[in-house]
Order: C-alpha cells, then structure tokens, then sequence
C-alpha cells in the first residue's frame, strides 16, 4: 500500500480524529498524519517535499480553510499536493469558490462516510506524485536487493 | 450559568421559509451524522432551564439571525458518541468540540438549503455554552421561535432568533 503523507487542518480535535480514522478506516493508503488547528498553523507546518495531501476545513479562525488552500495554490512549488476541503459549508456556490476559484483538487462535505471517501479519493491517491510505494518487499525483498 | 430574566414568548414571526429550512435541516443532518430520526413536537411555550450544552451558531446574509441547539446532559452524551464514534465524557473540552461540529453541520444544511431558496447566509464560528439551569433569552426585540426533538438517546430543542425584525433591513428580500 502507498504511503500517503496527510496534513489535517481542523480546529476541532475531534474532527481532526475523525478524519484520520476515516482515512486509515478507506484501506486507501497507509497514512502519516500531521495536524493543524487553523490555516497560520497549516501553513507554518506546511512542507511540499513532506506533504502528499491535506484535509481542510473552511471554517477555522485566524485563517479560514479556504485562505490556506488560495496562499498554497499561489505558488507553482506546491501543484503537486493535492487539496481537499473537508467541511459542513454544503452550498453550491461555496463549492466552486473552493474548486474552480481557490483551486482544490476535491470537495467532501460533512457529514461523509468511508464509502464516499473512497469513491472521492481513490483516484486521487493512486496519482499521487509525491507519495512513496512500499519498500521492496520482506525477506525475499531484500535477498534481491529490493528492500 | 444561571437564568435570571423571564423567557420570551416564543413562535413569534420568524419567517416560514426560514422555520422550515432549519427544521428540515436539523432533520437531515441528524439522519446522516447521527443515524436518528428524529421525532419533533412544537414547543408549548418557553424551555426550562436544564443543565447540559447549548451550541449556537449565527448568520448573516438577508437577514441576521442564529440557531441554538439545546441538549440536556444524557443526550449530549449519548449524541456525541454517535458523532464521534467514541465516549465523550460531558464535562470534557472535547464535549465542546463536537457540539460546536454539531450545530456547524447543522448549519451547513441550513445555508445550502436556504441557498437554493435564493436567501444569502454566510454562518459564523459556533459558540458552545455548558453549565446549569441553561436557558436562551432573546433580547432587544428578538423574534424567535423553538422546536422540541425527540430521539431514543433523549430530547433536544432548537432555537431560531431572528435579530433583526423583518423588514427593518434595506435590502431584506421577501421570505
């Protein structure tokens, strides 16, 4: 299974778990998580050599969700990380601003399920760029040279 | 917290259309998050003080107004744990969080509903108020009106304040 490295950005802690046990819980990808309560925290955390992917919410105070994914999507550094809103906001309207205007790569409302989680991110993890397959595998792996 | 003022009356002219996009609303979210149906019943008159968790969340847009869910301590237990999909002890921040995440997914509903009725809302941050002898009081004019639910993991009520009196704003539309 891939290793997928996922920057959460939620200011509730129980929302952050929840996504990560929903994404652990999809059987997409093995996952390493990194956690942020607010977009200025997201962004001092941010590293685009150490972040595949990054959940985040769009309500949040000091930086709403939406900011980040605009000041990410600002530079050509970071076009290989892929940005999800995971939020309530549900209106249309909201989602092209996030989608068509801001530039995220994928829309999950809340409340969502593990089924609509993988329908919506299984192919974006399979093209994932950045994240890195397994290491050769096991015993056998490493007799010929591959782990 | 304790009450110190007298309740207001309540089912005072909030807007139909506004009444109904919450209600449903609340109705939706509580089917797809927490797996209830809830059963509803029209309040007879002001709540009672109770002791538990008020989560509030306010909106702008054609008009200003806010939601506010009341659950007494056993449901706000009961619920959170189907949100969560762990215990939530009830004096806990983490019992904060997920009523705030409650009545923000409620909003959520609230704001797309209301969007394809043509009214603008854009919601705040929630705010979540725990404590004894809870009770919301609008003030100043108010226009509110209450809904009580009732699910097999205990009752809860809605709140729906309208802050300013319809028609008073320049560019309210018509609801």
């Amino acid at each position: 299974m891939k290793n997928v490295r996922a920057l959460i950005v939620d200011d509730s802690r129980v929302m952050r778990n929840m996504v990560k046990k929903s994404l652990e819980m999809t059987g997409l990808a093995d996952f390493q998580f990194t956690e942020a309560e607010d977009g200025t925290d997201a962004l001092s955390k941010f590293n685009p050599t150490k972040i595949d992917i990054a959940f985040v919410d769009w309500n949040m105070p000091k930086m709403p969700g939406i900011d980040f994914v605009r000041k990410i999507r600002a530079s050509k550094a970071n076009a290989h990380v892929k940005l999800v809103m995971v939020t309530s906001e549900r209106a249309v309207g909201k989602l092209t601003e996030a989608l068509d205007k801001a530039g995220a790569d994928a829309y999950i409302c809340k409340p969502f399920t593990v089924e609509e989680l993988q329908q919506q991110l299984g192919k974006m993890i399979e093209n994932l760029a950045g994240a890195s397959k397994p290491s050769g595998g096991g015993f056998f792996g490493k007799i010929m040279g591959k782990g | 917290m304790h009450a110190t003022v007298e309740a207001p009356p309540v089912g005072s002219e909030v807007p139909a259309s506004l009444k109904e996009a919450v209600w449903q609303s609340i109705h939706e979210f509580c089917v797809a998050a927490l797996v209830v149906e809830p059963g509803v019943q029209p309040m007879g008159g002001p709540e009672a003080p109770f002791d538990g968790v008020i989560g509030a969340i306010s909106f702008v847009g054609d008009l200003g107004w806010s939601v506010s869910l009341g659950f007494p301590r056993d449901t706000a237990v009961a619920l959170s744990a189907k949100f969560a999909g762990f215990e939530i002890e009830f004096d806990s921040d983490d019992m904060g969080d997920v009523v705030g995440e409650i009545v923000n997914g409620v909003a959520g509903y609230i704001v797309a509903q209301l969007d394809e009725r043509g009214i603008q809302a854009q919601m705040s941050i929630p705010t979540v108020t725990r404590g004894h002898e809870l009770q919301v009081i609008p003030v100043n004019r108010q226009k509110c009106c209450g809904r009580h639910f009732i699910t097999p993991d205990g009752p809860f009520w809605a709140h729906v304040t309208v802050f300013a009196a319809f028609g008073e704003r320049g560019s309210a539309r018509s609801l």
